[in-house]
């Protein structure tokens, strides 16, 4: 089994699934694998340095300005972040493939207004209407989680509408709905399995996409609020204190860039395994 | 049949400005009171109602739409609410520092992408290859907030060698433009390479062997002009990575361009100089895809045939 496996998965791909379940984990049990309360402050020990050059193994990875463990937080926000982007991928590819069923279903003026808006999204850098509409809507996490999640909505309505349309044509689709399926049925317990290996492969190669969407405004300040952290506001923080202790910024650029790397290393094995024309 | 395609590439180049002037207007005036914030919430009634009526805040929704839409015609984007400047001007002002920063980007990018994905296809399963694949990826996966703050870290804080930010020096564009072109870079290096590798793998190319061209001219004359159709549409695609680039970018280094303007425009609610920046983002997009549209048609004469068999 184990030889069988090494064989068929290339190494660095397990390498990256390795690393995606770390995370997985050390995101699930954050508060039980975390040495201090994340937001615990231990003013004795202000900016120390992490193990490996010169600092106590109580603060693994050193502490801030104010003596926050950065271990607890760096773990504390690779669960939000990876919530988030979860969260909204999850709501991006409902909402995208529910269009885009409609609109295979419906055709006609909805079919084109979709069409429309897809290429008015892609007419504009998403980080911009994000920006946008979070600054004036106010930022409020569920806000957040959809806003983040509109990204990438279309490439799931375009691929759902494409595939519908070519799979409605099928001989057992329409024996189900010459037995008597409605549209609901034939699309939700016929359509959808068919086609959903393909959005589940897109999901994974946008995740990363949305993982950078959502720790660039939280960067930015426009994403995640205190008292929560995400990677993109510890970057952000440890930014001012590059010159005093820079493994604030560090730790989290390198955890974020692995993840993204490990999650897109997947997402293109999967898919080159299981349709190369998909390229 | 050539014209009328172009045509029809034009207006669905302008219906999408339309949808995005619309949205924008909608998204904006929707999302509560600007007086508020510009004024502060000591604001007296009579205050607001004023402010109201000198921007024109209070006529119906539709009568403001049809106002709005007027003076973008006239290319009029009104005022920005804190200092009364145009909302142009105060835009103008920056654009010349982005222009610099994302053209550099833009040409660091191509520069650097296209080569190494050339070579990386001609020296396909090497040690090259492997290299450049694997550098394309990095590129790709380091987020660019990420890559500005090591960039900063080594250039600033450890050799002081490049100013850390601002634009007053004239090596500060360095690391900015380097953090832009990074993503980018990768992708064009990976894409360029598929698109050698596919177009090295087409029968014309035997065909050409055979007439006895030598190696180097076939790959110059015959596999990267075939090759650079596809390269060519997802250059016009990265060029919204660039200006998405530019709000990370511009706020790290603290460059005084657009990306920063709308930051700090967003942040104080000033409605009519995000619109102006939104609206001036969506055009350049507009028209440099509509310029990759029509550009293929002319390199590709297969693009000039009506396409309707396709959909």
């Amino acid at each position: 089994m184990i030889g069988r496996l090494r064989r068929t998965v290339p190494g660095i791909i397990m390498l990256a699934f390795i690393w995606v379940a770390l995370c997985i984990l050390a995101a699930a049990f954050a508060g039980w694998l975390a040495p201090h309360f994340y937001q615990t402050m231990d003013l004795r020990h202000r900016l120390a340095p992490p193990v490996f050059i010169g600092g106590a193994w109580d603060h693994v990875l050193g502490t801030d300005e104010v003596g926050h463990d950065v271990f607890s937080q760096l773990l504390a926000s690779l669960r939000v972040s990876l919530l988030v982007a979860l969260a909204a991928s999850i709501f991006g590819s409902t909402l995208g493939t529910t269009l885009g069923f409609l609109a295979a279903q419906l055709r006609g003026w909805f079919d084109d207004a979709l069409m429309m808006l897809v290429d008015a999204q892609a007419a504009i850098p998403f980080i911009i209407v994000a920006l946008t509409v979070i600054a004036f809507f106010g930022n409020s996490l569920p806000l957040f989680v959809i806003v983040v999640g509109l990204y990438g909505w279309q490439t799931y309505a375009r691929l759902a509408r494409g595939m519908a349309l070519s799979v409605v044509q099928r001989g057992y689709i329409r024996a189900v709905v010459a037995l008597g399926a409605g549209s609901g049925r034939v699309y939700a317990r016929h359509v959808l399995p068919n086609i959903a290996g393909v959005l589940i492969v897109n999901a994974t190669i946008g995740f990363p996409e949305v993982i950078l969407l959502e720790t660039a405004l939280s960067f930015l300040g426009l994403g995640i609020q205190p008292p929560l952290a995400s990677l993109g506001t510890m970057l952000s923080y440890g930014r001012s204190y590059l010159v005093s202790a820079w493994w604030i910024a560090v730790a989290p650029g390198i955890v974020l860039s692995l993840t993204t790397l490990a999650v897109s290393l997947i997402g293109d094995w999967v898919r080159d395994r299981l349709d190369p024309t998909l390229r | 049949m050539a014209g009328t395609i172009i045509l029809r590439k034009c207006l669905r180049a302008l219906l999408t400005l339309w949808i995005v002037v619309t949205l924008t207007f909608v998204v904006l005036r929707s999302a509560g009171d600007p007086a508020i914030i510009i004024l502060g919430t000591d604001a007296t009634p009579a205050m607001i109602v004023n402010f109201h009526h000198e921007w024109g805040l209070d006529q119906p929704l539709p009568v403001q739409y049809m106002r709005y839409l007027g003076h973008v015609l006239h290319g009029d984007f009104g005022s920005s609410f804190l200092d009364g400047r145009p909302a142009v001007t105060v835009v103008a002002e920056r654009l010349p520092y982005t222009l610099r920063l994302a053209g550099l980007g833009f040409v660091l990018m191509l520069l650097v992408g296209i080569p190494a994905g050339i070579v990386a296809a001609l020296n396909r399963g090497r040690l090259l290859d492997r290299l450049v694949v694997a550098g394309a990826v990095m590129g790709h996966s380091v987020p660019s907030f990420f890559l500005a703050i090591l960039l900063i870290l080594l250039f600033s804080v450890r050799w002081r060698l490049l100013p850390s930010g601002g634009a007053d020096a004239p090596d500060a564009i360095v690391m900015p433009a380097l953090t832009l072109a990074a993503s980018g870079a990768g992708i064009i290096a990976r894409f360029t390479r598929v698109a050698m590798l596919d177009t090295l793998r087409q029968p014309f190319v035997h065909a050409v062997q055979a007439r006895g061209l030598t190696w180097r001219r076939t790959v110059r004359a015959h596999v990267m002009p075939n090759a650079a159709i596809p390269t060519l549409t997802m250059i016009g695609l990265l060029l919204g990575g660039i200006v998405a680039g530019t709000v990370v970018t511009e706020t790290v280094f603290a460059w005084p361009g657009i990306g920063r303007l709308i930051i700090t425009s967003v942040a104080r609610r000033d409605l009519a100089v995000v619109q102006c920046i939104v609206l001036l983002v969506a055009s350049t997009m507009v028209v440099a895809n509509l310029t990759v549209d029509l550009l293929y048609t002319v390199l590709d004469p297969r693009m000039r045939a009506p396409a309707r068999e396709d959909r």
